[in-house]
């Protein structure tokens, strides 16, 4: 391993750059790692403690050291690299023009616009409210993609809106696709007469990718924010949405999708659901099918379910109660050890790990989520495992200060390979989510995390399992075989869902680990 | 003039003159007349020239010809004691109406940067600063104990990678080489300091401090924003603790070393802390522990925490470590850093 340095004299980077440039740099081929510093005498000392050969830089406090360590070839380009990125950055931060061409507010927007008919507002939480009303005042629909906006705050946007025969999605929405455009995290699906309103991000993602890998389309997909069902919010915009789809003539089948909703707003729903003149495939996880169908209405206990029985439905073939009770097959996976026991999951999907959650506890004692299903499973310490471990890493606890867990993988190999360490550890579960807004190549990130947990488990003579899912179509802009290839020739066993991804993961420990009884 | 008050930070105000929208300097050039909302109580700029240092999008460093740093607020970020808040025109963003190099010079009423055609108009804003004459924080206390407590939960849930937080409480798996490092001046420089501190020993905290000084990642290094909060936690343990009056005093010559040596964003930082004064987002930390206000805590913790990249959440662990070291370096923690 060879070390290249570069300083660049009285260069004031604010600390978010430089951290940028750090992880940019650390990702080129051929790095091993890479440093963007203030070049203190602490840090220089530090670095040569770190085995980076630093010395006789010149430099002083108020200049930038770049450093990257790395095979030779590697490190000319990678140094150039951040120059170019540094002056990129410059460019960027000062160019009048391009940002006096800007529009500063909706309103200006608009009149750039005029025909727009919808606002996507992301900005800090503490301003998402008031540009949000200020937007339904000028007679747009809103997406919301902001967080941090309170639940009072999203009652009198969504009565505003509501007012307006307007639709407010969100806060915190962060999938959509309307009129064929996909928006924020959403991926390419073909058009098609299933339209699908979902309180959930992922759930939607989950169930639009499958309707398209099933060979249907989707007429709109409508996100509500994940608090919409709350009793408090009365379920608002998920009723106007099925108002406009049940009126829509481009949408034959709608399918609700939501994490258990409060009781009375379950009942309103499905109430309006069975007088939408279409059929209406309910997915409210965690919450009794059975219960839930008739009259119009076909409850599913799945995102799968849900996908497959409207597929069903808009093919005018009957829905099956049921589509993935058959075990998957076990064969031609590692053998384990036999004190490996327990199942990590391991999601950058909220939803995803609550269905998780909810299928694994139907199956195995002692699971333990930060998304539980009842108050027992909840995790203390999310830092640390315990038994059958699923971690939402969309948790506002891991994305303080660092990108949502879809476009950074770093913590989550970082728990990969801590999870590998456990000799309890028999499999771990993954969901790799695709389309516009996620990483642009997640095989490439995980597959050498995948490729190290291996190596640590060996040390310890063990094997471990790695399965999941891959949300996503051929139409991603990452390409679905490209991932799924990668994924798999580093031995990742991939199943055409979450739930089926589960499944496996739990047959797999089965008999190991204590039932559920 | 109308400002809302956040926090206990103070502001006084002044009486509003009137203000032409341009302002004409020698020369005839025209200049735009930008009003100052406030202005920190270090920022100093009677009778001064320098030029722009570092422009970021909400905030400007204009470093005076003496070497002292003042710093152009828009109306995002919390105030600062060197920081005068000011309203730009559309689009609002430093960075396309400053570059680093431009002249400036003041007077009691304006700050003129004639290069990038502005005059900000400092004869009717409000005096701010940060608010904790007075405050005191008694250790002893149960609710100051939670409230403490509290603020660790936040900074360990919330605090981004990089920096000292995660080091110190989190289990980072098979950190960089670098991270290592680190984790090894952590584990000998934060235990000798936690002992100078309890045995009043200045000279021992002074090289504990140097140790730490310009140390890690970030525009002002996490070892300087560490620093910023120690001082903090310091000067709110005085009014208790009488022997620490003297102990503090005996850092002013130490620090004002460290920060003569760091660059000129953190030796402002540096040398205000020494006066006791801190930024808005700070101080209002140390104002929820000392009220024991577990909420505004919670509220206040988080925002600091989002400051910078890692800044806000260093500078916290800093004051936590001041204020009470074994939150941070308890025995397993401290074994834990030397292992690593």
């Amino acid at each position: 391993m060879a070390t290249a340095f570069k300083v660049v004299p009285k260069e004031y980077r604010d600390s978010v750059s430089l951290m940028q440039l750090s992880a940019l740099l650390a990702k080129l081929p051929g790095v091993e790692q890479a440093s963007a510093v203030m070049a203190t005498e602490n840090n220089l000392a530090l670095l040569t403690e770190a085995g980076f050969g630093v010395s006789g830089t010149g430099a002083t406090a108020a200049d930038l050291l770049i450093v990257v360590r790395g095979e030779q070839s590697a490190l000319v380009g990678a140094i150039e690299e951040a120059l170019k990125n540094l002056t990129r950055q410059a460019d960027s931060g000062v160019g009048q023009e391009s940002a006096a061409h800007k529009p500063r507010s909706v309103q200006m927007a608009l009149a750039e616009a005029g025909a727009a008919n919808m606002a996507l507002i992301s900005t800090p939480g503490e301003y998402a409210a008031a540009e949000a009303m200020k937007a339904l005042r000028l007679g747009l629909n809103v997406m919301l993609f902001s967080d941090n906006v309170s639940e009072e705050e999203e009652l009198r946007l969504k009565r505003a809106a509501s007012q307006r025969d307007l639709i407010l999605m969100g806060p915190d929405c962060g999938t959509a696709i309307i009129n064929g455009v996909p928006l924020a995290f959403a991926n390419v699906v073909k058009r098609g007469p299933i339209g699908a309103i979902g309180a959930s991000g992922t759930g939607l993602q989950q169930v639009t990718v499958l309707v398209d890998r099933l060979g249907l389309g989707v007429s709109q997909a409508i996100g509500t924010g994940g608090r919409d069902l709350h009793a408090k919010i009365g379920g608002i915009s998920m009723s106007k949405g099925l108002k406009d789809l049940a009126a829509d003539p481009a949408t034959r089948v709608i399918v609700l999708i939501s994490k258990p909703p409060a009781a009375e707003v379950a009942e309103r729903i499905l109430s309006q659901a069975r007088k939408a003149g279409k059929p209406v495939v309910v997915n409210f996880l965690g919450a009794d099918p059975r219960k839930i169908s008739g009259g119009g209405v076909h409850g599913a206990r799945t995102l799968e379910d849900a996908a497959r029985a409207a597929v069903d439905i808009a093919r005018g073939e009957l829905p099956r109660q049921s589509y993935g009770d058959v075990p998957p097959s076990l064969v031609g996976l590692p053998p384990l050890a036999a004190d490996q026991r327990y199942i990590r999951g391991l999601y950058s999907g909220g939803t995803f790990c609550y269905e998780a959650a909810l299928l694994l506890d139907e199956r195995l004692a002692d699971v333990y989520s930060n998304t539980p299903v009842r108050a027992q499973g909840r995790l203390e310490d999310l830092w640390h495992s315990h038994h059958h471990t699923l971690i939402d890493l969309g948790d506002d606890v891991f994305t303080r200060g660092r990108p949502h867990p879809m476009i950074d993988f770093r913590l989550r190999n970082e728990r990969i390979a801590k999870e590998a360490e456990d000799p309890q550890t028999a499999v771990i579960l993954l969901d790799v989510v695709l389309g516009y807004g996620s990483n642009a190549d997640p095989a490439g990130e995980l597959v050498p995390a995948l490729r190290r947990a291996r190596e640590i488990a060996a040390r310890g003579n063990r094997n471990l399992a790695f399965v999941g899912h891959v949300c996503g179509t051929e139409g991603d802009p990452q390409g679905l075989d490209l991932q799924t290839n990668a994924l798999t020739q580093a031995g990742m066993v991939l199943t055409q869902s979450n739930a089926q991804a589960v499944r496996l993961a739990a047959s797999m420990v089965s008999g190991r680990a204590p039932g559920r009884s | 003039m109308s400002l809302s008050q956040l926090g206990n930070g103070a502001y006084i105000h002044r009486i509003p003159a009137s203000s032409p929208r341009q302002v004409f300097i020698r020369g005839g050039i025209q200049l735009r007349r930008l009003p100052a909302l406030s202005i920190g109580s270090r920022a100093l700029v009677h009778s001064v020239t320098g030029s722009v240092h570092s422009v970021y999008r909400q905030a400007c460093n204009v470093e005076l010809n003496d070497g002292a740093l003042v710093t152009l607020l828009g109306r995002e970020p919390g105030h600062l004691p060197h920081g005068i808040r000011c309203v730009l025109p559309e689009p609002e963003d430093f960075q396309v109406w400053l570059r680093p190099g431009q002249a400036v010079a003041a007077d009691e009423s304006l700050l003129r940067i004639p290069e990038a055609g502005m005059a900000i108009d400092l004869s009717s804003a409000a005096d701010w600063h940060c608010g904790l004459d007075g405050c005191a924080i008694d250790q002893d206390a149960e609710a100051s104990a939670r409230a403490m407590h509290a603020a660790r939960l936040v900074l360990q849930q919330q605090a981004p990678q990089g920096g000292f937080a995660p080091l110190l409480l989190r289990d980072v798996v098979a950190g960089s080489s670098l991270e290592q490092a680190m984790r090894r001046r952590l584990s000998e420089a934060l235990p000798a300091l936690s002992r100078a501190g309890l045995s009043f020993d200045c000279a021992a905290a002074a090289q504990a401090l140097a140790q730490l000084a310009g140390l890690g990642p970030g525009l002002t290094p996490s070892g300087d924003d560490f620093i910023v909060g120690y001082l903090a936690a310091l000067h709110a343990r005085c009014p208790r603790e009488a022997r620490l009056r003297s102990f503090l005093e005996g850092l002013i010559a130490p620090v004002t070393r460290l920060a003569a040596a760091a660059n000129a964003i953190s030796r402002q930082f540096m040398l205000n802390a020494l006066a006791g004064e801190f930024s808005e987002s700070l101080a209002q930390v140390v104002l929820a522990i000392a009220g024991r206000d577990q909420l505004w805590l919670q509220e206040t913790a988080a925002r600091l925490v989002r400051v910078g990249h890692s800044s806000g959440a260093d500078s916290l662990v800093g004051l936590l470590f001041g204020l009470r070291p074994s939150l941070l370096v308890a025995d397993a923690s401290a074994s834990r850093l030397a292992a690593a």
